[in-house]
């Protein structure tokens, strides 16, 4: 199929989809208006300088039809053991192809507020309406359009001011096509009051089954003043898997966000993540751990936007690539007029363990204040030859040096967690590990 | 053919030498020498830096080499421990009869032999205690011992930290990462405590240390130092001989050890420099 042929697919899928929905009226025009953005646009191709090392064409050849009905699939207990993360006690909320599986969840904060959207929207809950008002106005990725045009389902999650959650959100998103591989829509929104602290993983996963959907996901979180939000995003079991995921977070005065994603899978894997720096002593926090031994192809992209005076932005994302893998990384810091006093930090080390994986690395920075501190930098080399003499010399083999050269030089990541049980998970699964635990 | 008579020349000077050497004579009559370099040959892409070097160490004795920049010193350790970077061309080196030049580093490193770094690598992301826990089990394993668990090795590295005054902080930082000269220094020696080699060969671990980390880690190495291991110390000044005091001083110019005798000659050539020596070379 052609991208031309696969969009008016598309544009037609949404037709069927706007017939049989029953929304608020405000949420019906926002749908509206995006499709016709779609259409405006089409899909990308190479040439458009966003897409130029993801062929997303490739991708979509098979034509995923648009998921228009809510999700009926079941989650088995194998799908759900691969989800598993030791000793971790959380709220976990599961969700099959988007849709809310009551039945394997478990909350266990009071102060933590979930809702379906579709029940949100029934509802018509404000954050529902602010979110799809906001993605209006924001980046014009044809994918951030088709979701908005098409979501079929997601969730509402809330944490009032002060609220006090003793245990992380754990967001379990199982993909699993039926009989025909569909392209899954899935919205989900997270407000954070105002002095709180809140932990999320969101764990993404392919089922079991040769076939993989195409999953969409856009996620928007806002973060209330002083408050904390941690945001892991895990990609361990994305075999065979097209995952694009948006993220975008606003974050306000003196507010704290990080934003981690862990990737290890995934046929095609595309992070947008998208921060607004919006009140003076935000900071904001970025983290990428990718590492291939196969085929996948990973393609991060992150954009952080400081708007305003003494915002504080920090990024580290490292690549372990072997195999024929393929990575895309692309940091863009903006630090616009009024952004005095930023502090902003960049950085996109690579390994490359391999003559055929491969790094495609671009950072940029656009400064429009004058009294500001940035840096920005990407390497990519091999692993360091004194390093693993260094070890030999101290009795370790070539193959448990280089080991524990890629360990340690994934555990800058890592360290960074601050979910014991999510550390130690991530610990484990990287190779290498195996001298130390 | 003239190379060739040179050696000769050069043996039979370290023979003289060793039967001056009273006591450790006799040892040397009953046993067998354990680290022994035969007419070593080194290269670098095609550079020859190491030209027929003869030297034999016995258990319990500490060997110095001293010469000017570029003379081969470092190349020597790093011909020893097994560094690709550098092709031996001719000779041998045994560690207790067995030959090394066919043994990967690890290998080396599991029958004895130490190298402190000159340059100790910097290694973000393991920990110091880790990072021991891997090599010393690692050690342990070639030589058929089992390996130690969490609280051995903690009661192991507790006591070894000590002969060089470190303190438990230390295990927990990356490796060397951010170790101000003299840290890293006792590092390695701390590590070299740890393994117990039967030959340690230290590659200018003076460079870079005040007087109170020289007189640490020299402390250490002292303490270290027992009738079964040998110790290859590698300067270019004479300061550290005042605290690890050598049974032999050798001197290395162009590749080649060009004159040797007691810790008396390190002093010599602390007031006359290299100078002369080379020009001996030039004549010989």
């Amino acid at each position: 199929m052609t991208a031309s042929d696969y969009t008016a697919q598309l544009i037609a899928s949404y037709k069927v989809f706007e017939m049989q929905r029953e929304e608020p009226e405000a949420l019906i025009n926002a749908r509206q208006r995006a499709i016709r953005h779609f259409e405006q646009h089409g899909l990308p191709t190479r040439k458009h300088e966003e897409w130029k090392y993801t062929n997303i064409g490739k991708y979509l050849k098979e034509g995923f039809a648009a998921r228009t009905q809510l999700a009926t699939e079941e989650a088995t207990s194998a799908d759900l053991d691969w989800a598993a993360i030791p000793e971790l006690e959380a709220n976990r909320l599961v969700f099959i192809n988007g849709r809310y599986d009551a039945g394997h969840s478990e909350i266990k904060d009071a102060a933590l507020q979930f809702t379906p959207i579709n029940e949100a929207i029934a509802n018509g809950h404000p954050a529902v309406m602010e979110a799809v008002e906001k993605v209006v106005n924001a980046e014009k990725d044809p994918f951030i359009w088709l979701n908005e045009a098409l979501f079929t389902d997601g969730t509402v999650i809330e944490v009032a001011d002060k609220a006090e959650l003793q245990y992380p959100v754990y967001l379990i998103h199982i993909e699993k096509p039926g009989e025909q591989p569909t392209l899954d829509c899935i919205r989900n929104i997270m407000t954070v009051g105002k002095n709180t602290k809140v932990q999320v993983i969101q764990n993404y996963l392919n089922g079991a089954g040769q076939q993989s959907n195409l999953a969409n996901h856009l996620t928007q979180v806002a973060v209330g003043e002083n408050s904390i939000v941690e945001w892991y995003n895990l990609q361990y079991h994305l075999d065979n898997a097209l995952h694009l995921s948006n993220f975008e977070a606003t974050i306000q005065r003196n507010a704290r966000f990080a934003n981690y994603v862990f990737t290890t899978s995934g046929e095609l894997v595309r992070n947008t993540s998208n921060m607004k720096l919006l009140g003076e002593g935000a900071d904001a926090h970025m983290y990428g751990l990718y590492q291939f031994t196969g085929s996948e192809h990973v393609d991060n992209r992150t954009l952080v936007d400081h708007a305003v005076p003494h915002c504080t932005s920090d990024e580290l994302y490292k690549g372990i690539m072997d195999g024929t893998a393929t990575a895309v990384f692309n940091g863009k810091i903006i630090v616009r007029p009024d952004a005095q006093k930023t502090n902003a930090f960049q950085h996109n080390p690579n390994i490359i363990l391999s003559d055929d994986a491969a790094v495609y690395s671009k950072p940029q920075l656009e400064i429009f204040a004058d009294d500001v501190k940035c840096s920005h930098g990407a390497t990519s080399g091999q692993l360091d030859e004194d390093a693993l003499f260094y070890l030999q010399q101290r009795g370790l083999s070539l193959d448990d040096a280089r080991g524990l050269l890629t360990y340690a030089f994934a555990n800058e990541v890592i360290d960074k967690v601050n979910v014991p049980a999510l550390q130690a998970y991530l610990q484990k699964t990287i190779q290498g590990n195996l001298l130390i635990h | 053919m003239k190379s060739f008579t040179k050696l000769q020349t050069l043996n039979t000077e370290h023979r003289t030498l060793n039967i001056e050497h009273g006591t450790q004579n006799i040892k040397r009559e009953s046993t067998m020498s354990l680290l022994e370099i035969k007419n070593l040959h080194a290269q670098i892409e095609d550079k020859e830096i190491l030209k027929g070097l003869n030297i034999t160490m016995n258990p319990g004795e500490i060997h110095a080499i001293m010469g000017p920049n570029g003379s081969g010193k470092s190349t020597l350790a790093s011909v020893i421990a097994g560094n690709e970077d550098f092709e031996v061309t001719d000779g041998e080196v045994t560690l207790a009869g067995k030959d090394l030049l066919d043994m990967d580093p690890e290998e080396r490193a599991g029958e004895g032999v130490f190298l402190a770094f000159q340059y100790p690598v910097e290694i973000p992301g393991v920990s110091t205690a880790n990072f021991l826990k891997a090599s010393v089990n690692s050690v342990r394993k070639y030589r058929g011992q089992e390996p130690l668990d969490g609280v051995q090795m903690m009661k192991l590295m507790n006591e070894k930290m000590k002969l060089v005054e470190m303190n438990k902080a230390f295990l927990s930082r990356s490796i060397n990462e951010g170790f101000s000269g003299g840290e890293k220094k006792r590092n390695e020696i701390f590590q070299m405590a740890m393994l117990e080699p039967k030959v340690a060969i230290l590659d200018e671990t003076d460079s870079g240390l005040d007087i109170d980390a020289l007189k640490i880690v020299a402390n250490g190495v002292n303490q270290l130092r027992n009738e079964d291991n040998a110790f290859l110390v590698i300067t270019h000044y004479q300061r550290l001989l005042d605290y690890i005091v050598p049974d032999f001083v050798h001197v290395l110019v162009d590749g080649k050890i060009v004159k040797s005798g007691g810790k008396e000659l390190a002093l010599e050539l602390e007031e006359k420099g290299y100078d002369w020596l080379i020009g001996d070379t030039a004549t010989v």
